[in-house]
């Protein structure tokens, strides 16, 4: 039935082309906002996570493995590798000034044939010294305690669920899965973590199919790496450079150096995103004016007819702001949707694309940059309509309703 | 009901500067009563309309005064004055306007539902409508209409609330003599039904219907 609620939703069909024009740009307008916003928020957070889960203030690892482990860009893409060292350069580390703790670890890349689930990283860590990766699985749900051929695995680690319990095979053994990590969004949530004991019993597993190539690996004194802990009022930098001088054949870095491609990739991608934000926001907003305008001209006599009729300028208004403010939340609110579709639903290509790793949050936390998001598109209307309103108020009815005026 | 001018004039500032006034309707004193059907004739120009406008509380006059029933309707904030036209007044303006999205049954009962949540009168709208020779489309969009038939689309509105005044700019501009015809007859009806009508015209004809009828010259109202 016809009312002055109904007559705003009657213009928009009656105006389809300029109410679609409305709803498009704060479609655009809003897509941008919500899905730069998110993906900028889930990259900051997915840093801030890697940082934490990193736990070390240094890693030390052979400088043998320069061809197969580049620790600046190990975060962000790194294929599974081997690689040993002798674990005398722990006791080094530990006697080092600055060092408060030391933990070794052991690598093992899975292969692909078909005696492994899949091509991932294998890491090991020692549960008496360790702090990088025990705390996270204490965080975590996980099957107990972790012993022989039992694994944790990283978020993007799928496996085959066996009747028995959840298993993931390398090299033709089975390791129990006691639990999953969250998403960090670098490539540790590509890895299995596991203690010394089962890593070993893999690469004998790995050697006796013939495929392991590192002929000089000792399993009583050999170690991929040394994640170091610095003590409280030195500077990790001073520490790594302590470590240099007094290691040879290693390659020492920092979390920060590890965490700067992470970050620099960060960088550029939020900055971009920002810069996009800004000028789309400023072309919503002056595309909404426009069309406003534009609209104010076309329908000034049906403006006048109404208050010739007896409406109001707080009706016309009313019914104006209506008309602007369910056509650009409308639009607002599909953009917003379908960024976060397509963000939920394709982020892995667009991180992968853009080169940055992100965690998308839950869709319970995206409820604030979706409302920001709706916010600025009713702002823009708003905005919109004021302006458009306030020639309104400048023209006179009566002239309006006058025959070629 | 009585509406009444009292020594009513407007200026208008010349375009383009910002010291200089024309008058378009000289110090005027009128009234309308109801049942009576007022015409009034004039050049181009003359200051019908402008007159017509301060009448119906869309363009406040320079000086004096326009009173509804003794109400100064000039006094009244925004809110009160389009409830009072909305309520007392049915206005024909001089353009041919309508709502593009409505159709046309719904531009004719449009005054009804601006301050009425009550179905619209839809009834009367069609009896309306059948009366003005637009009987057979109700549910056509304004766009569709030739001039005339959106003129006499105008008359129906204004008529729809059964006003206590109708006042009416040039309603039969552009119209044929059976079709001018019954617009007049319909607002002389409007009369006798005691609404009060003013019909501003270049339209000889409407002078039959009157009871008065008043020229206008240079913005000067005589008989």
């Amino acid at each position: 039935m016809l009312s002055i609620k109904t007559l705003p939703l009657r213009n928009l069909r009656g105006y389809a082309a300029r109410s679609a024009a409305v709803a498009l740009f704060a479609f655009l307008t809003a897509a941008v906002l919500f899905g730069g916003t998110l993906l900028t928020s889930s990259a900051r957070n997915s840093l801030h996570t890697v940082q934490a889960r990193l736990g070390a203030d240094i890693m030390v690892t052979p400088e043998s493995a320069k061809n197969d482990f580049d620790a600046q860009t190990a975060l962000i893409k790194a294929e599974p590798a081997s690689f040993y060292m002798d674990a005398a350069a722990l006791e080094q580390i530990r006697a080092i000034d600055g060092v408060e703790r030391a933990s070794p670890q052991l690598f093992l890349a899975s292969a692909k044939a078909g005696c492994c689930s899949a091509r991932l990283q294998m890491i090991a860590f020692d549960p008496e010294t360790d702090f990088t990766i025990r705390p996270w699985i204490e965080d975590t749900d996980t099957l107990g305690e972790m012993g022989l051929m039992d694994v944790v695995i990283g978020s993007n680690v799928s496996w085959t669920s066996a009747s028995q319990g959840d298993v993931i095979r390398f090299y033709d053994s089975d390791c129990r899965v006691i639990g999953q990590f969250a998403a960090t969004g670098s490539t540790l949530d590509s890895a299995v973590y596991m203690n010394f004991d089962t890593c070993k019993a893999l690469i004998q597993a790995c050697r006796e199919k013939g495929l392991f190539k590192y002929g000089d690996f000792d399993g009583e004194r050999s170690i991929s790496s040394v994640m170091v802990r610095v003590k409280k009022g030195y500077a990790a930098e001073e520490v790594a450079k302590a470590i240099r001088a007094r290691l040879d054949g290693v390659s020492v870095v920092t979390a920060s150096d590890m965490l700067l491609g992470l970050s620099e990739n960060l960088s550029r991608v939020s900055g971009a995103a920002r810069t996009l934000m800004l000028v789309l926001c400023l072309l919503g907003f002056f595309m909404a004016v426009t069309v406003f305008a534009l609209m104010i001209n076309e329908r000034q006599r049906e403006f006048a007819t109404l208050r010739a009729m007896g409406a109001s300028k707080s009706m016309v208004a009313r019914v104006v702001l209506t008309e602007a403010m369910a056509a650009n939340l409308a639009g607002a609110l599909a953009g917003a949707v379908t960024a976060g579709v397509v963000l939920y639903a394709f982020g892995a290509f667009i991180g992968e694309k853009l080169n940055v790793r992100f965690v998308l949050p839950d869709l319970s936390q995206a409820w604030l940059p979706l409302m920001l998001s709706l916010l600025a598109a009713g702002l823009s209307a708003s905005l919109g309509t004021l302006i458009a309103l306030k020639r309104i108020g400048r023209t006179d009815a009566a002239c309006a309703l006058k025959e070629g005026e | 009901m009585k509406l009444t001018a009292l020594s009513i004039k407007k200026d208008f500032p010349r375009a383009g500067r910002t010291s200089n006034f024309f008058t378009a309707v000289r110090e005027t004193d009128f009234e309308l009563c109801s049942g009576q059907m007022i015409v009034i004739t004039g050049r181009s120009g003359s200051g019908k309309s402008t007159l017509l406008n301060m009448l119906a509380g869309l363009l406040k006059p320079s000086a004096g005064k326009v009173l509804l029933d003794g109400t100064d309707v000039y006094s009244l904030g925004d809110r009160a004055l389009s409830m009072l036209r909305n309520r007392f007044i049915g206005l024909i303006p001089q353009s041919n306007t309508a709502l593009n999205s409505l159709t046309v049954l719904e531009n004719v009962v449009l005054p009804t539902v601006l301050y009425s949540p009550a179905e619209p009168p839809c009834e009367r709208a069609q009896a309306l409508l059948a009366q003005l020779g637009l009987g057979l489309m109700p549910g056509e969009k304004p766009g569709a209409l030739s001039g005339g038939e959106l003129r006499r689309l105008c008359v129906a509105r204004a008529l729809i609330s059964q006003p206590g005044l109708v006042l009416a700019d040039e309603p039969t501009a552009g119209l044929d003599d059976e079709n001018t015809l019954s617009v007049l007859s319909l607002l002389r009806k409007s009369a006798d039904d005691g609404a009060g009508v003013l019909v501003v015209t270049h339209e000889k004809e409407a002078e039959r219907f009157a009871d008065s009828v008043f020229t206008m010259n240079a913005g000067l109202l005589s008989r």
